[in-house]
């Protein structure tokens, strides 16, 4: 006599397989081509950059400046990519900038994210006025253009890198909120809440165990969503001398220390640009991927 | 209607109130702003003098309203890095700033929406796939890069087009392009929404009623679709702000967005208050006008009651 216990184990096998299947499934289907982009110019890059890296990236040599990258007749495998105009290797810049570019996307998205999905997350809940004043810093926050958010900060607490991250995660937040709220607002009303409440469920908690947790799929989404944005903004605030300071080799700061020698060393200035494209395209289209697989219904989101 | 407008115009002014309040207090934690407005030679009589001119003895609520007073009459205090006031460097920049911006817009917008509305009509074209794929191009290139590349092409290699400053017409052509570049965003969303507009049923019915294409096209269904891009105009303002800090700054264009990065690297604190103030009120402004707008577009917003 097959007892209830073995049901349930016979259960749990056939789930723990259509799960497995699944993970197969979504590994057949991953986007190969972005995927080992990025992992090659961004996440392997960042993680261990000083291993990999040929030389120290801020180590200068003024006899070696502006060598060109290895394909040109005066160039060397010693600086595959090139130098700058301190003498500085390319390539080992180009693989700190991974770290930089890493480290401040990260971090500024769980900040914003925190932020908007905290904001989100009340508003839709508890309407009212509280949602009144939720629209409302949204407002305001859409009023400040990111890049003069970023010249009134750096004016006051000098230019660094917390400051950068904290420009773009305070620039951020606000799309969760948006997404997060209109989720949850459907969430509120529905059955399993109800019965949540009727179990003696304290609101936090139905928030956090029950609310959150669905909303968990256009988190996500949107997260990889917003990682090219992030470095899209780092870098521009870099390159503008408004994020990450000197001698930090961030991307953006890489491309405008090679403006004024666009004539005799295109490389210096044009090679991390594409990086950052790199990096952006393969980004956004691996999110591309991931929100057809997770959460078809943000297609209407524009990035 | 009219609540709608009297709504949203409340909501601008709480906006407004947000900004000039967070750019206010901002600037005060910022320390004394008598350190910026006395010389190392003045002495303890002038400090109190300077001080009672600008109100620093009186208490913050009082300052506040002092300092937006001086604000709405158009007084942001003096620049410490050029010789003249922050209002008056504003009013001689504000003209190159706008020219820029005026030509990226005037070129870029009607441009990207015939396009869009092409490409929906020719669906799985050549021109569709091609307009898709500079999409996601376009979206991953950040503009600082794109205006280097043209530097170095056009200038640099070709030799055909200045590299930078201001002058006579060729000067104008890569930082106006620059510019222009990220509205064409506009282009796909004026682009899928005529593919839902040539999907509905009206559409059908001309079809069937034996209305010539062109009709269909132009007269329905763009009708219909042209109220999305109008409803994005505040995201490309929102752009064209940052863009021209961009554009400027690489193309050392006398306007507004170059003044913003000379000042913030001269530490000049009134001249980076007085623009950040400029480009939000811009930027609400802009939010009131589209908004209103799209009221005015589609009918029958104005007769739900409307709460976003």
């Amino acid at each position: 006599m097959a007892s209830l216990v073995d049901v349930r184990r016979a259960d749990a096998l056939a789930q723990s397989q259509t799960r497995m299947q699944r993970a197969l499934d979504a590994l057949r289907g991953l986007p190969y081509l972005w995927v080992s982009i990025l992992l090659t110019v961004l996440v392997i890059p960042g993680i261990f950059a000083p291993l990999i890296a040929p030389h120290d990236p801020l180590d200068g040599d003024l006899g070696r400046r502006l060598k060109p990258p290895v394909w040109y007749a005066e160039g060397s495998w010693e600086h595959i990519l090139g130098t700058d105009r301190q003498g500085r290797d390319q390539l080992s810049r180009l693989i700190y900038g991974s770290r930089i570019a890493l480290f401040v996307s990260l971090t500024a998205l769980l900040i914003s994210a925190t932020i908007g999905t905290t904001l989100g997350l009340v508003s839709g809940w508890y309407g009212g006025w509280v949602d009144h004043v939720v629209q409302r810093i949204v407002d305001i926050k859409a009023s400040i253009p990111a890049i003069l958010l970023a010249l009134i900060f750096v004016s006051i607490f000098g230019q660094s890198l917390f400051v950068a991250i904290a420009v773009i995660a305070i620039f951020l937040w606000n799309r969760y909120t948006r997404l997060i709220r209109a989720e949850t607002l459907s969430l509120r009303n529905m059955d399993f809440v109800a019965r949540a409440r009727v179990s003696g469920c304290s609101t936090t908690r139905i928030i956090i165990k029950h609310v959150l947790p669905n909303v968990a799929n256009t988190l996500i989404v949107l997260a990889t969503l917003e990682v090219g944005v992030v470095i899209i903004l780092e870098s521009t605030l870099s390159f503008l001398g408004v994020g990450i300071p000197r001698p930090t080799p961030a991307w953006g700061v890489m491309v405008s220390d090679g403006r004024d020698y666009l004539a005799r060393a295109w490389w210096v200035a044009i090679i991390p640009g594409f990086g950052i494209f790199l990096t952006v395209l393969s980004l956004n289209l691996f999110g591309d991927w991931l929100r057809d697989k997770l959460d078809p219904k943000l297609r209407q989101v524009q990035r | 209607m009219q609540r709608y407008i009297l709504i949203r115009l409340f909501h601008g002014l709480i906006a407004f109130l947000g900004v000039t309040i967070i750019i206010f207090s901002l600037v005060r934690l910022s320390g004394d702003p008598l350190d910026n407005l006395l010389s190392e030679e003045d002495d303890e009589e002038t400090a109190l003098y300077v001080r009672q001119l600008w109100g620093l003895d009186r208490p913050l609520a009082v300052q506040y309203f002092t300092y937006m007073g001086n604000v709405l009459r158009g007084e942001f205090g003096p620049s410490f890095s050029f010789d003249a006031s922050a209002g008056e460097l504003i009013k001689r920049r504000l003209p190159n700033t706008l020219l820029l911006g005026g030509l990226a817009t005037a070129i870029s917008f009607p441009l990207s929406i015939a396009i869009g509305v092409l490409t929906a009509v020719r669906r799985d074209s050549i021109m569709d796939y091609g307009g898709k794929t500079l999409a996601i191009i376009g979206q991953a290139t950040p503009d600082f890069w794109i205006a280097i590349i043209l530097i170095w092409v056009f200038s640099v290699m070709l030799g055909w087009l200045p590299t930078s400053g201001k002058g006579d017409w060729q000067h104008l052509v890569l930082p106006v392009l620059v510019l222009a570049l990220p509205s064409a965003a506009t282009l796909r969303l004026m682009r899928s929404a005529m593919l839902n507009q040539l999907d509905s049923e009206y559409v059908k019915l001309a079809r069937i009623k034996g209305l010539p294409e062109w009709k269909i096209v132009w007269k329905h269904a763009f009708r219909n679709a042209a109220i999305v891009p109008l409803t994005f105009m505040s995201v490309i303002i929102a752009q064209l702000v940052s863009g021209s800090i961009v554009v400027e700054t690489i193309f050392a264009w006398p306007g507004m967005g170059q003044l913003a990065i000379q000042a913030i690297n001269a530490r000049d604190y009134h001249v980076v208050q007085a623009l950040a103030l400029m480009g939000s009120t811009i930027l609400i402004l802009m939010h009131l006008v589209t908004d209103i707008a799209y009221v005015y577009a589609d009918p029958r917003i104005r007769f739900t009651r409307i709460n976003r």
